[in-house]
This record gives structure tokens, C-alpha cells and sequence, in this order.
């Protein structure tokens, strides 16, 4: 954690969901490819899917019901919806089970706890703008 | 790197080969995350970890050494249509991610073409078997 460069706890938890996601498929793939008689042996023990996906899924809980409070984890998490939404396609094409409700709730959670980050600021430049205009109506 | 499979009416080289390809293209994904993560300050230390030279290296290495076989068989057919639509989806998830390929675009390009090239080149032949089965 010492070495870190920007240190935000909620984009760092994201992105450690985003890493297990795509950790997740390369496990599917190594799969694939060890049904078909090919073998990692210097990539030390494959975890079995459920394995990989638990630990996906115990990252995303971990830090999607946080409401962000920095552009960092704001866009940390659109690009998680995103990559969730992406990612959807790979899975379909690959034959790999895609938890849809899961995905889907993960992508609201994100997406809503974005809207009220952006709602929030929205506010403030609202009552920014009346001050201002008050302060010009005081002032004539 | 990839075993010569036993007997095992599962196994196929060629299949086995590609999907060992897209298997370090998904890894080079999780490290490029991995690292945005820890630039954050995310414990990643239960992580996987691997440079990225060397999945780079492996990856292309396992290309020279797959992707000229061409597919034979139904599942190799698969591996390579499943190579080139990884690679075209995985532009999006990380134009997503604000990060590079494992490749880069042009070589993802070229790559892609190629495997889908070959799997037009196994359906010609398997169609010419058909057609030659229906007529006799």
C-alpha cells in the first residue's frame, strides 16, 4: 500500500474488481486450453472457476455500495459498468456462463452512486450560480 | 509450452495453442487492472503476478508458432473464430479502460483477419468435401 501513487480507496477497490474480472476469463481460457490437452505448468495452480469467481465477486461487494467522492473513483466506476458490458460479449462468444442479474445489478449500483456523485456537483454549481447572482443583485 | 496431447478424443493442438494465446491476451488485461489498482492503492499482493514483457513474448510466440498451422478440425476452428473475436472485443473493453492491447491495433487487425482467413479456408475445403459426398 506504501508505494502506491494516488492512494483512493474506493477507485483502488474498483479496479481490484476490474483486475479479478478479467483474472476470472483468463482462468476460463486456461481452461479451454487445458481440455484441449495444452498445459501452463510456470503458471503455478489454476483456481477452478467458481474459485475465481468468488473472489471477483467478494472484491465488487467490497466497494460497490460506496458512493464515490472524487473524479478517481467516479470514473473508476463508469469504466467498471463498461467493461461489465463488454465483457458480456466476450463471455457469449466464448460459451462461458455470464451471471446477467449480477452483472446487471453491479452495473445500476455503479451507475447510480456515478449519477448521484454527478448530481451532487450539479447541485453546487446551481447554488453557486444563485450566490453569484444574488451577490451581483446586492451589489447593484 | 503447450504439451503434445495423449489420446484423448478431447485434446487438439492447434485448439490448445490458440486458446493458450487468448489465455495470456486475458492475463495481460488483469495485469494492466492489476497495476491501476495498485497505483490506487489496492493491496494486490494475493495477486497473480508476471511482467509484461514476458506475457507480451509468450503471447506472440505462441501466434508464430499457432496461428500458420490452420485449423483442421471443428474445435481448432472454433479456437481460431474465438481468437479473432476476443481480440475485436477486447479493442472495446480497453478503449473502456483507457489502455492499449496486448498487441496494438494494427497487429490485433492483422491477426484477426488472418484467423478468420483461416477458418474461410477450413469451411472452402469441408464444403468441397460435402458437395463431393452429395454427388456421389
Amino acid at each position: 500500500m506504501s508505494d502506491a501513487k494516488y492512494h483512493d480507496r474506493l477507485a483502488a477497490g474498483v479496479y481490484k474488481a476490474i483486475a479479478l474480472r478479467f483474472y476470472s476469463r483468463y482462468v476460463e481460457a486456461r481452461q479451454s486450453a487445458e481440455f484441449r490437452g495444452g498445459d501452463l505448468p510456470d503458471h503455478g495452480r489454476r483456481p477452478t472457476q467458481p474459485e475465481a469467481d468468488e473472489r471477483y465477486n467478494a472484491a465488487v461487494e467490497d466497494c460497490i455500495v460506496e458512493a464515490p467522492d472524487s473524479a478517481d473513483a467516479v470514473l473508476a466506476l463508469v469504466e467498471f459498468a463498461g467493461i461489465l458490458a463488454a465483457d458480456r460479449l466476450i463471455a457469449e462468444i466464448t460459451l462461458q456462463p455470464v451471471n446477467d442479474e449480477r452483472d446487471a445489478y453491479h452495473q445500476a449500483l455503479a451507475l447510480a452512486n456515478v449519477a448521484g456523485w454527478l448530481n451532487r456537483l450539479a447541485l453546487n454549481e446551481l447554488a453557486e450560480q444563485q450566490r453569484a447572482k444574488l451577490g451581483k443583485g446586492g451589489a447593484a | 509450452m503447450t504439451r503434445i496431447p495423449e489420446e484423448n478424443p478431447d485434446h487438439d493442438r492447434v485448439a490448445a495453442g490458440i486458446n493458450h494465446a487468448i489465455a495470456y491476451r486475458l492475463l495481460f488485461n488483469f495485469l494492466q487492472a492489476s497495476m491501476h489498482a495498485k497505483e490506487q492503492g489496492a493491496d494486490v499482493a494475493g495477486l497473480p503476478d508476471m511482467d509484461w514483457p514476458t506475457v507480451s513474448e509468450h503471447y506472440q510466440k505462441l501466434l508464430d508458432e499457432w496461428l500458420p498451422e490452420k485449423p483442421d478440425t471443428i474445435r481448432s476452428a472454433r479456437a481460431f473464430v474465438d481468437l479473432a473475436t476476443v481480440i475485436l472485443i477486447d479493442r472495446q473493453l480497453t478503449e473502456h479502460f483507457s489502455i492499449g492491447t496486448i498487441g496494438g491495433d494494427e497487429k490485433d487487425h492483422d491477426i484477426a483477419v488472418r484467423a478468420l482467413m483461416a477458418v474461410g479456408t477450413w469451411l472452402d475445403k469441408r464444403e468441397g468435401i460435402e458437395a463431393g459426398r452429395a454427388r456421389s
